[in-house]
């Protein structure tokens, strides 16, 4: 018996060459190792992999050694008999070996093809891949056409879709909820602490799309908002545009955006700042030169508070009994004088001892109201704001001392109404006939006998009657001519400019006090008081013996705290550290009109 | 040899003037006095009431910022098409470094540093972030090149893997007279052997989890024990696996090289792509809730 081992080998073009060896023995071994009878080169094959061994004529026994093993037929076995006509298929490795009974009677016949590549195919795409980013990144394009569509789909198309959507119901649906999601990012900064509640839908104030916010939005809610000034007179004051002002001017109205508008000065999205404008530049555009602009002003120019702001112009009463009242304003550079009617030295109130003395006369329950002495704030006494000082009342703060009572007995004090001069002889009759009547009725146990009375007697009762009641307005117009007098009770506060007399009483000029005195400032005497700062730090009250000084501090007083030019410590303070724009209401009939869109003031100011 | 310092210590011949220094840095000059400008600007122009994009200066500043961001971008379709010239790509890439660096000023003045969560501060955190990138990019095509033509040696990408693949055949041929035992070291060398490190592995690490590396060091250690009929296959192969181990050294830097030559790109342009979407709707945004 002998083994015939062909390799084959397949060339280009369907040629096959054949290696023959023989072996002239019954078994071979198979392997790696070049000590084997059959050398397969391929480290997938064990060195000394297996042994063939011829059984009989036509059956063949495979063992595999160690852990190596063999496929036949597709399975791996260690040990397989194989019959020489069964056409089974060994695999070991790479390698196909196929069996066959050979031409030689009993011998057998092994055919051996490499059918594997030793090495796998080169893979192109594979090669490249080792040098290029794939498996470090994903694709530049891809990523970039994912996160442009992103943004932009969540950004920008969806809020602009969604800002023409109907008006929100007041449950918000779901195209609500999410604009709202959407155009929150659209939001630069916060709201101011005002508008917070607008926050909700853009359209609120964002009326049209690519608009400025106009006028008219805002004056839906700030209706009653007055304007600074006469719309005429505010054009007329306002500088002219030159040059690249013109130029910039040209191109808001390109763009339909008026001059004037609220959202010129007023500034939202920003947070707590703009809202409310700081600074004074605003204001220094028109008034840094306002007479040249317009003519007709008796302004001064204003362009700082340290240096270039007029002396205060407190309003003065001239005349007490001008119906309406009024007042003038008179610069403190020209020691205005008040003429308000009243007789009241500050010295004497602050320092003469007469005072303390009185005060100590007062009932108990009176005196605990005030101190050793007078003080400023036993009569002038802050608003409930603690911005300025309430109105002085005779009830109130001077009839503790300058009581009106005209009698007093241990049951009860009679006073005389003030302020009302016909109410003062009203009352007086009335005691004086109280009193004739009640001497009168001190006779009536005689009155029974009046009937007996003789005639005589009866006249002498009629005269004594009439006699009393004579008396007893007598007696009253003596009280009034007294107490009217130069020297009575109500001269003591009130002057008499016009010493004229009428129904039949003499008339006192009446009182009448500035509430106040710079209504175009807004001044907090709480915010002043604070560190014990007394009250004559400003007003010098302590050296005035006459009411009819103006105990107004000077521009100066404000000046050594406060300043708008750098370089000195000092409180910053601009032009509405005191003043309002927008005309306060409290100025009167003489106020600005109330505001409205810049759009009608830019027409009503061109056409005056 | 002059010549050949020089070329050492610029890593460009004398010859080559890299896009950076293009024309005497003429495109940095620009960029830094547009940066002073802008900032003296920022600085005196007293805007009411407060620094602000929405200002007349924010505007101009916005303006200027977003045109440049798009003229930056056409870098990219510029790139495709080639002319020389006044307008060289090399001219345009180096205004686009510098310009597009320049805009890091440009663009923080324009915010007036005002920031929060907004499509405002997207914006411009994705224009740092491309800025960013770039001046990473900067930094390594600056460096990197060198390193990498040192590291090549005038071995193309395919004669590195070729190289390998031959190898692989000599480890083959080698391997046959050795025992079962370190066959597997062998084969694993031979199949298992990851070229490309890691997206964040070092060089270093993945030579040292290398396949290749770890069978020649176990099958030297295996050869100083071996009988010594069996240390002779053993030495050659382990001399295969070493000389197969320095060539994957050079080729695991040569691929760490590129990744850091175009994995900054991988930010850049996506990122740039998303700036542009973002810039678009801070722009709408602003005009059409004015």
């Amino acid at each position: 018996m002998a083994i015939r081992v062909e390799f084959i080998k397949r060339r280009p073009g369907g040629r096959i060459t054949v290696r023959p060896t023989l072996y002239e023995k019954s078994d071979v071994s198979l392997g790696r190792a070049t000590d084997c009878d059959i050398f397969l080169a391929d480290l997938r094959v064990g060195l000394y992999h297996a042994q063939l061994t011829q059984i009989s004529s036509g059956k063949v026994r495979i063992d595999a050694n160690g852990d190596h093993r063999v496929r036949v037929d597709g399975a791996q076995v260690r040990r397989r008999e194989i019959g020489l006509n069964d056409g089974s298929v060994i695999r070991i490795g790479p390698y196909k070996l196929q069996l066959s009974p050979a031409d030689n009677h009993g011998d057998m016949l092994i055919t051996i093809e490499l059918v594997e590549e030793p090495t796998a195919v080169r893979d192109k795409r594979s090669e490249e891949a080792v040098f290029s980013m794939r498996g470090y990144a994903p694709d530049k394009r891809a990523t970039a056409w994912l996160l442009w569509l992103t943004i932009a789909g969540f950004f920008l198309a969806t809020p602009v879709a969604l800002h023409f959507r109907p008006k929100d119901a007041e449950t918000r649906g779901a195209a609500a909820q999410l604009a709202l999601a959407t155009s929150q990012h659209w939001l630069a900064g916060g709201m101011s602490s005002s508008h917070a509640n607008l926050t909700n839908d853009c359209r609120d104030c964002h009326v049209e799309p690519f608009t400025r916010v106009t006028d008219e939005a805002c004056l839906t809610c700030h209706e009653d908002m007055r304007d600074h000034a006469d719309p005429a007179a505010l054009y007329a004051a306002s500088p002219h545009d030159t040059g690249a002002g013109k130029w910039l001017a040209t191109l808001r109205e390109g763009l339909n955006i008026p001059e004037g508008r609220c959202g010129s000065c007023h500034f939202e999205h920003n947070g707590s700042t703009g809202v409310v404008p700081s600074g004074s530049q605003l204001c220094i555009d028109c008034h840094d030169k306002l007479d040249e602009n317009f003519t007709e002003t008796d302004l001064v120019n204003v362009s700082n508070f340290a240096r270039r702001h007029p002396e205060f112009s407190p309003a003065i009463i001239l005349d007490p009994q001008a119906e309406p009242a009024a007042v003038s304003r008179i610069s403190l550079v020209n020691h205005p004088k008040e003429k308000n009617g009243l007789t009241f030295p500050h010295d004497f109130h602050l320092k003469d001892p007469e005072v303390a003395r009185k005060l100590d006369t007062l009932p108990t329950s009176l005196r605990a109201r005030y101190g050793a002495d007078l003080d400023c704030i036993d009569c002038h006494q802050p608003d409930a704001a603690g911005a300025l000082i309430k109105p002085i009342e005779m009830e109130t703060h001077c009839s503790d001392c300058h009581s009106l009572a005209f009698t007093a007995d241990e049951n009860q004090t009679r006073l005389l109404p003030h302020g009302e001069p016909k109410e003062v002889r009203r009352v007086l009759e009335d005691y004086y006939l109280a009193q004739a009547t009640n001497l009168l009725l001190g006779d009536e146990a005689a009155s029974v006998l009046n009937r007996q009375l003789s005639a005589e007697a009866r006249t002498r009762r009629e005269r004594l009657r009439a006699q009393a009641f004579s008396d007893a307005r007598t007696n009253a117009d003596a009280m009034i001519t007294r107490i009217f007098s130069e020297d009575g009770i109500c001269r003591k506060c009130h002057k008499n400019e016009d010493p004229a007399a009428r129904a039949g009483l003499p008339d006192l000029t009446p009182v009448r006090l500035t509430q106040v005195y710079l209504p175009k400032a807004q001044f907090s005497h709480a915010e002043h008081m604070t560190g014990n700062i007394p009250c004559t730090t400003c007003h010098r009250a302590e050296t005035s013996d006459s009411s009819a000084d103006v105990l107004m501090p000077s521009i100066t007083v404000c000046r050594d705290c406060h300043d708008d030019l750098s370089g000195r410590n000092a409180i910053a303070s601009d032009c509405l550290t005191c003043h309002v724009y927008h005309d306060a209401p409290h100025s009167g009939e003489g106020g600005a009109p109330l505001m409205q869109p810049a759009r009608l003031r830019a027409a009503s100011g061109r056409t005056p | 040899m002059a010549r050949n310092d020089h070329m050492r210590t610029s890593g460009l011949p004398i010859s080559h003037e890299g896009f950076l220094g293009h024309k005497r840095y003429r495109y940095l000059k620009i960029a830094i006095i547009v940066s002073i400008i802008a900032i003296i600007a920022y600085v005196i122009s007293d805007v009411k009431p407060r620094p602000n994009g929405g200002t007349w200066y924010g505007y101009i500043l916005g303006t200027i910022s977003a045109l440049l961001i798009v003229w930056l971008m056409m870098l990219g379709i510029r790139k495709r098409a080639m002319t020389s010239g006044h307008w060289s790509l090399k001219a345009w890439t180096s205004a686009h470094v510098y310009l597009g660096a320049s805009l890091l000023v440009l663009a923080t003045l324009h915010t007036g540093f005002q920031f929060g969560i907004n499509i405002h501060t997207l914006a411009y955190a994705l224009m740092v972030i491309v800025i960013l990138s770039g001046l990473v990019g900067i930094y390594y095509y600056a460096t990197v090149p060198r390193k990498m033509s040192d590291n090549r040696a005038h071995r193309s990408q395919k004669d590195m893997l070729d190289a390998i693949r031959a190898l692989n055949n000599e480890l083959r041929e080698a391997a046959q007279p050795l025992d079962q035992k370190y066959l597997k070291d062998v084969t694993s060398a031979i199949r298992q052997t990851k070229i490309k490190p890691g997206l964040f592995s070092s060089v270093d690490s993945a030579q040292r989890q290398c396949a290749t590396t770890r069978a020649a060091r176990r099958l030297r250690r295996a050869a100083s024990k071996a009988e010594p009929e069996m240390r002779r296959p053993l030495e050659a192969v382990t001399a295969i696996l070493e000389r197969k181990a320095a060539l994957l050294l050079r080729t695991r830097r040569h691929i760490h090289s590129k990744k850091l030559l175009q994995l900054w790109l991988y930010i850049h342009v996506p990122i740039s792509f998303a700036l542009l979407a973002a810039l678009a709707a801070h722009i709408v945004s602003v005009f059409f809730y004015w």
